[in-house]
Order: C-alpha cells, then structure tokens, then sequence
C-alpha cells in the first residue's frame, strides 16, 4: 500500500521542479520505500502524482537498476564488482556469500531476509574490497569479516543458524 | 530576395559534391538532397535525431575521432564530408553484423520483407556473412501491446523511432523502452495496451518487421502490392493517405505525407478502417421493389423506372413533392451534381444533408460561410487553442497531433467539455460542463465577459450586446450551474484571449446540434471577431466537421437555403429533419446517407411513394428503399473532396469498381439523361470544371491542378488575386 503521505511527498516533489516529470525518480523510491520494491500500485501512485502515464514510469522504473522489480529481503547485500575490489579478490567474497546465505548473486533467501547482489563501484576504492547492506558501508572485505557480519546481522534479525 | 537568401546558406562538400543547405540541416539531410543514401533506421523527419542506430556514420574532414554520426551533426561552413570511406564502410558493416547477431532470418515470413530497411541496408551496405555462430536470442512472439498492434522483440532493432512517436509526437508516452542494456525492449507497462488511436503509425515507421498490424499481417507482399495516391474517407481532415491494393481488395493505408494537412500521420480509423469497401455483402446490381420485395434489376431498368416515377410524382403534386438528401462523403463533383438534379432537372430546392446547426449559409457578423477561419498549419502557430465541446481525438483524430505540436511550442490549451478527452491531461485548463448545462452557455458566458473587457472596440459591432443582454436570465442560470470559480475560470479565459498574441477556437459540428447550443457557432464566431482572433496567422474559429466531405457538401450547395457557393436563396426549401417529417414529400432521394438512423423508429414516413437509394451497402435507408443503386466508394473513382480547413483535394482510382456498381455521379448523370437533360460529363474533371466556373470558393480550380497534395481555396484568395 502506498500512503497518503507518500503520495502527498510525491505531489510536493512534483511541484517543486519547473517540470513535474523531474520528481518520477525521487518519487520511485519514495515508492520503494513504502512497499520494499516497486509494484503496480507504486507506478500508479508516481504515475498519478505527477502526471506521468504509467508505461513511462515502468520505462523508468526498469532503466534504473535500484529500483527493484521483484521483492526483495530484509537485509539488501550490495557487493562492489568494479575494478579495485575485483583486484581485491571481490569473486571470493561474493562466492563466500553465496555459500553463506546460499543463494546465487541476484536472488533473495527464501524467509525473505536477505539479498544478494552485486554493484558497479560505490566509491569505495580505497577500502576495497566493499560492500553496503541497505546503503551502509563494510570495507576491508574477508570471508571472516563476512561471516561475523552476517552472524551480526542473524542477531539482529533474530535468525537462529544451525551450524 | 533570392540572392539574399542564397547568403543564408551553408556550403558544405559531400563525397566532392558541392551542397548548399540552411543552417541547422543535419548532414543526413543535406547527403539526402544532394542524392546521397546514407543508411539510418533511429532517424525520421518529423522528429528531433537521437543517434541510437549508429548506422548513419560519415568521415567529417578536420573532425576528430571519426567516424561521427550523421543524423546528430549539423552541417557547418566548408565543411568536407565522405560517406564511402574505408572506415565508414568498416563501421557500417560492423553495426550491421551487431544488429544481425540476434535479428531473426524470418523474413520469408515477415511482413516487411521487401520493404524493410534492414534487409534493404543489408543488401547495399552490409557484409554477406556473420561471424556468429552461436544461437540466436529467442523470444516468445509476437506479444500484442494492443489490440492492433503486435511486438516481435527477436526483430526489434531498438531503434526507438516508435517510442519516440509516442513520447514526442502523439504524446501518450504509451508505448516505451523497457530496461536497459542488453535486455532493453520495447513495451508497455505490464498488462497495460498500448490503445492509441495513432498507434498504427509505430507500424509504418518501425524500419523491421518488429511493430506488424494486426490487420494486415501475413495479407499481402510488398511487392505484390499496388500503390494509388488517395485521400482518407473517414473524417473531414483529409489526411493524405497511400491507398495499397491487391487483386481488387484494399489492404491498407499508408500515410502519404502532406505537410500542411497530416504531417505526415495517419490515425488508425483512417489506418485500417476500409472494411466496407471490401465488405462481400456490397451491393452489385440495381433493385427494385416488387410485390414488397427489392428484386435484381438492370441499370436500364432502374433508373427508367425511377425517371417515369418522378415526372408522375411531379406532375401529380408539383416540384415540392421531391426532396434529396446528400452524402458528407462523396465527391464534390457527385454533391454538385445531386442538388443540380433537384433544382435544375427536377425543379426542388428540398436538398440537405446530415449537419450541424448552423444561422442561415453564412455567418451574419462575417458574411463568411461556416468554416473554419483558420488554415490547420495556423494551429501550430496558435498562442492559445480552445477546444469547446469538441474531442478531435476521438473525431478528428490527426487534428490532435496538430494541437500537440503547438502545445509542444508553448500553446495553452483550453478544454470545455462535458466529457472526459484525451488531451485533458496535457490541458492547461479542463472545465467539465456540469449536468444540466451546456458548451453553449459556457460560451455566452465568455462572450458578456469579452463585452465588458475594456480593451475590446465595440464599433460597429453593438448589436452583439443587445442580442446578448436578451440571453442574461440564461447566462445568470447557466453562472449558477457553472459555480463561481468555473464561472471565474471561464471569464479569465475570456480575457485571455482578447490580449492573445493568436488564439484559435474550435467547436465539433455535431456539438451545435445539442440542446443548449444553438447560439454556439455564431456566439464563438463574435467572440474570435470581438478579440481580432481571425484573419490573421494562429488566429481563428470555426466548426470541426464530422465527415470527409461535409465541407464539400455544403460549399456545393446541400443545403436547402443555398445554391453553391453559398448563395443565399429566398425562398429556402425543405431542410434535413423537415424532409423527413414532413408528410407533403412524395419522393425522397438518397445519395451516399442513412437518414433512417435519425427518425424516432427507424422508419421513413410512409407517406412516400418513392424513395431511391444510392448506396455501398444495404443500409437500413436503403432496406425500405423503392429502388436501390449500388455505388462505389472512394477508393474505386475519381473526384475532388473538400477537408476541414478548405483543402480541395483529388482521390484516384485505385480499384477496379466493384462489377455492377456505378459512381455516384455516374448514377445521377444517367438519371439526369432520362429526365431529359443533356448533361455529357464524361470525367469527374468536367464537372470540377463546371463547378470552377460557378463557385467562387473554386473559382480557376482544375483536375489537374489538385495535382497530389490538394489546393486551399478560400474566396478571399481568389478576391484578391483579381
């Protein structure tokens, strides 16, 4: 469900650029924000609220690879791929936490609580290699640092694990 | 004037060929006048380049990084430009090979092949082999993305012409590219159609088989196909459109570029909508009633049998007895001829056709018969547009592309309707006329506020504040349906306009006959002449008609209180409901209209002895006719036909008549020969040539002279040439 809040947000976005379509991506994760991923009552609510059809804010919707088109976990795992942390070894990492969560990059464990992805640079170069989980940074990856992570975030999510 | 325009010009040398082109003109453009292919699928004229094919590639001298884009570079002085270099051709060839890795070889089965832009480029500029060797991507094919039109994403070259047509042409913003990169496809939101009246136009420019039409797909070749320059039948713009056959069947239209009329668009209702002339059920040979029954007859046979009913009918109750009812769809030529029968051979000023309500043949305050005052080209140019009670989406459709190019240049678009429109999304004001009121009103309205406007010069015009004040109780009770803020909307538009650099006002035809609207033209009329919105470029007023040639109808004289060229008569005969209702007609003839669809059940008055029916099919007029004609359509004959803003146009022959059916104006020249006129027409041109001599909105007009984009004539021109 989008909130009349959120749409409300969307509306005063709108109103405040000379053009009203320059609101369609703040609006989006406003979107995103409210229902986790982008559904078709969120393209709906963006649509309406700056008076876009809704095939253009799929248009937009989909160019935009954080825009999510499926629901995703709790915890979003974004791995950087691009070429400080690939020299760091990121596929070793990755791999590490597939093998933890075990799923494959791009997908979400089935109780919903994580997903897994990987990400173009995140301007952590000097820290490689990096990841963020829901925007925040953990840099100077190891599979150690990985697992006592993941064990942190199991914690708070109150996930027990069987080893 | 000509040496000083040749100083404006840019010299540039394509392949050591010197091109001389405005500023501005891209280097494909200029290669293109000067003869030079250079190949582009991303490209089309009537949109802004996007460089998204990378297939248009050229070598500029002294330009870096080479090979550059053509379509996106416009030409500059000197400028030095080589289409057939080596690295110009290596590039060519290497987008080509890209585009071929997953573009499927269908074409024995694809409705392009033959005319598609791939396979053509492939030929001239492409290499014959692939280095590929894997598999191809496959689809699920094809998806519709609407009823009429459907996606073959394995074809798709993502070009985007097609949602650059939805974004920046029709925008509707309904057809768009999904994802990006290697998964980018063209598509809709999901389960969302694609449902433009202008969608069929994504098929014309799709340069691959990857947009196919519904209606056409696997009908016909390319190559088997005939090509006739027409005119679309079925709404008064009067796109020009290509009319492409096989084997007697019309199998669609394409559009035929006209700049001052389509720009080069087609609707899909004008697209695709020709089913009628095809349709099996069409008539084939004359019938007359016998013993309750419509039984084959000869020609011979038909239309002696009518003439002898007429002059009995006459001779028993006089002239008045015989009434006609005209086509807003045939020719000029066929209109002309059918109130010369009634007035000239048959001696009935009884003649009308299917209309709106209009004062009298001409505007009272103008003496300019009704028609649009504007050219369409002048609404592009308009500062302000006022649609008012008038949807030319739904009814005038390429007229809304029109509105949209101005409102793409900065026109504020004004709507009062009643319904919900297309373009009320796009609208700077939509006022949705409430239950119980009316567009009408909503224009009186207007006009007291445009009265009371200090700005506006009242000379000579104070009778419009006499009439008015007569209409204030209506005004005051239409104020209170309205509200006051609408009220105050309206009367702000109202000022609007008086101070507006060029405003163009546009009511549907059909509108004036709604209860409440009677004063609407004329009321619309004084407000355009109160504010100087008319006669003068992006200015005017003026009827949105409903038909192709409704125009024609009435510039020829269909109307009971005019001879042609809006000759007023004094004693105006019976008009379109008055013939229907009134019991002292005896003979009822029917060229080309169904009056039957408006009498209160259907049924014409039994009164009549005689009615006569010219027709394709067996409409419901033609199902109780005495005798019944089989006509042709507009695809299959000759003739001039007269659109919205007074373009007068030819439509050729592109189909053998339909065996046994005969043109309208074939039928009435026959008919006339046995009334005794000598009436020889031997062409539809001898009668434009008649009608030349007599009208003074035709007046100089010629057969040939229509040539393939049409004449505007209007009476002032012609005044002023003399």
């Amino acid at each position: 469900m989008i909130s009349e809040q959120a749409k409300q947000r969307m509306r005063d976005l709108a109103s405040r650029y000379p053009v009203a379509r320059s609101a369609v991506m703040p609006s989006l994760h406003i979107a995103q924000l409210e229902e986790g991923y982008i559904t078709a009552e969120g393209l709906q609510a963006v649509a309406e609220a700056i008076n876009l059809t809704i095939d253009d804010v799929e248009s937009i919707a989909t160019f935009y690879t954080m825009y999510y088109q499926r629901p995703q976990g709790k915890k979003i795992i974004h791995v950087c791929t691009s070429i400080s942390c690939y020299l760091r070894n990121c596929d070793a990492l990755v791999e590490h936490l597939e093998q933890r969560l075990q799923i494959k990059r791009g997908e979400t464990t089935p109780d919903g609580n994580y997903s897994l992805k990987t990400a173009e640079c995140i301007a952590a170069c000097s820290s490689a290699p990096a990841l963020q989980v829901n925007g925040e940074f953990y840099e100077h990856m190891t599979n150690e640092r990985a697992d006592a992570l993941i064990d942190a975030l199991d914690q708070e999510l109150g996930i027990e694990r069987r080893v | 004037m000509p040496e000083e325009k040749k100083d404006e010009l840019i010299h540039l040398t394509i392949d050591g060929m010197p091109v001389e082109v405005p500023p501005g003109t891209l280097v494909w453009a200029a290669a293109q006048q000067a003869g030079i292919e250079i190949p582009i699928y991303c490209y089309h004229p009537k949109m802004p380049p996007l460089g998204a094919c990378r297939m248009c590639f050229v070598e500029i001298e002294k330009v870096p990084k080479p090979p550059q884009t053509s379509c996106t570079t416009p030409v500059a002085e000197g400028m030095v430009v080589h289409t057939k270099t080596e690295k110009v051709l290596k590039a060519r060839q290497g987008t080509l090979e890209f585009l071929l890795l997953n573009h499927p070889l269908d074409c024995p089965i694809c409705d392009k092949a033959g005319e598609c832009d791939l396979q053509d480029f492939t030929l001239r500029h492409g290499p014959g082999k692939t280095r590929f060797d894997l598999h191809k991507r496959h689809y699920q094919k094809p998806i519709p993305v609407s009823n009429d039109v459907l996606l073959d994403r394995e074809r798709c070259i993502l070009c985007q012409r097609c949602t650059r047509f939805s974004s920046e042409i029709s925008m509707d913003n309904g057809l768009v590219m999904i994802s990006r990169g290697f998964r980018m496809e063209v598509g809709t939101a999901p389960g969302h159609a694609f449902d433009s009246v202008f969608s069929g136009n994504t098929t014309e420019i799709c340069p691959v088989g990857a947009l196919t039409a519904s209606t056409y797909r696997f009908k016909a070749r390319p190559w088997e196909l005939k090509h006739t320059p027409g005119v679309c039948n079925n709404c008064s713009v009067g796109c020009n459109a290509r009319i492409d056959t096989r084997v007697d069947r019309v199998t669609r239209l394409m559009s035929r570029n006209n700049d001052a009329i389509d720009d080069g668009w087609l609707c899909n209702r004008g697209r695709w909508e020709f089913g009628y002339v095809n349709n099996p059920q069409r008539l084939r040979t004359p019938l007359i009633r016998r013993n309750g029954q419509l039984s084959a007859a000869s020609w011979d046979e038909a239309i002696s049998y009518i003439a002898t009913r007429l002059k009995e009918i006459k001779a028993q109750h006089g002239a008045q007895a015989i009434a006609g009812i005209g086509s807003t769809r045939t020719t000029n030529e066929e209109a002309y001829l059918f109130q010369k029968l009634l007035r000239q051979v048959l001696g009935s000023n009884n003649v009308d056709h299917q209309h709106g309500y209009f004062p009298g043949p001409r505007d009272q305050l103008t003496g300019k018969p009704w028609m649009m005052t504007n050219s369409i080209v002048d609404i592009e140019q308009a500062s302000h547009i006022v649609l008012i009670a008038s949807d030319p989406y739904q009814r005038q459709p390429i007229l809304n592309l029109r509105i949209k190019k101005a409102l793409r240049k900065g026109a504020r678009i004004s709507i009062i309707n009643a319904a919900e429109t297309e373009l009320d999304r796009l609208a700077t004001l939509k006022l949705t006329v409430p239950e119980g009121a009316s567009a009408g009103v909503a224009a009186k309205i207007m006009l007291k506020q445009v009265l009371k406007n200090p700005e506006v010069d009242l000379t000579g015009h104070e009778e419009i504040r006499t009439l008015l004040q007569r209409e204030d109780q209506v005004i005051r009770a239409g104020e209170d349906l309205f509200g006051a803020r609408m009220t105050t909307q309206l009367q702000a538009l109202a000022d609007e306009l008086v101070g507006a650099q060029g405003a163009i006002l546009l009511y549907d035809e059909m509108a004036t006959l709604e209860p409440g609207n009677e004063d609407l033209a004329a009321d619309l009329q004084a407000i355009a002449v109160l504010t100087g919105q008319i006669d003068r470029p992006g200015a005017g007023v003026g009827p949105l008609f409903e038909d192709a040639n409704s125009l024609g109808a009435r510039d020829m004289g269909l109307l009971p209180d005019s001879l042609p060229g809006y000759q007023a008569l004094a004693e105006p005969g019976l008009d379109y409901n008055e013939i229907l209702s009134n019991s002292q007609v005896k003979a009822l003839l029917v060229m080309g209209a169904n009056p039957a669809r408006h009498v209160a059940d259907g049924k014409l008055s039994s009164g009549l002895e005689l009615l006569v029916v010219q027709d394709l099919l067996l409409s419901e007029t033609a199902q109780q006719a005495d005798v019944v004609l089989p006509a042709v359509s507009f695809a299959e004959k000759d003739g001039s036909m007269t659109n919205v803003d007074h373009h007068v146009q030819a439509i050729h022959r592109a189909l053998r008549p339909l065996p046994g059916a005969r043109a309208d104006w074939e039928i009435l020249t026959a008919l006339a020969r046995y009334l005794g006129a000598e009436w020889d027409y031997t062409h539809p041109g001898d009668i434009l040539l008649e009608i030349a001599g007599q009208n003074p909105f035709y007046a100089g007009l010629t057969w040939e002279e229509l040539g393939a984009q049409g004449v505007r004539s209007l009476e002032e021109q012609e005044a002023a040439h003399v």
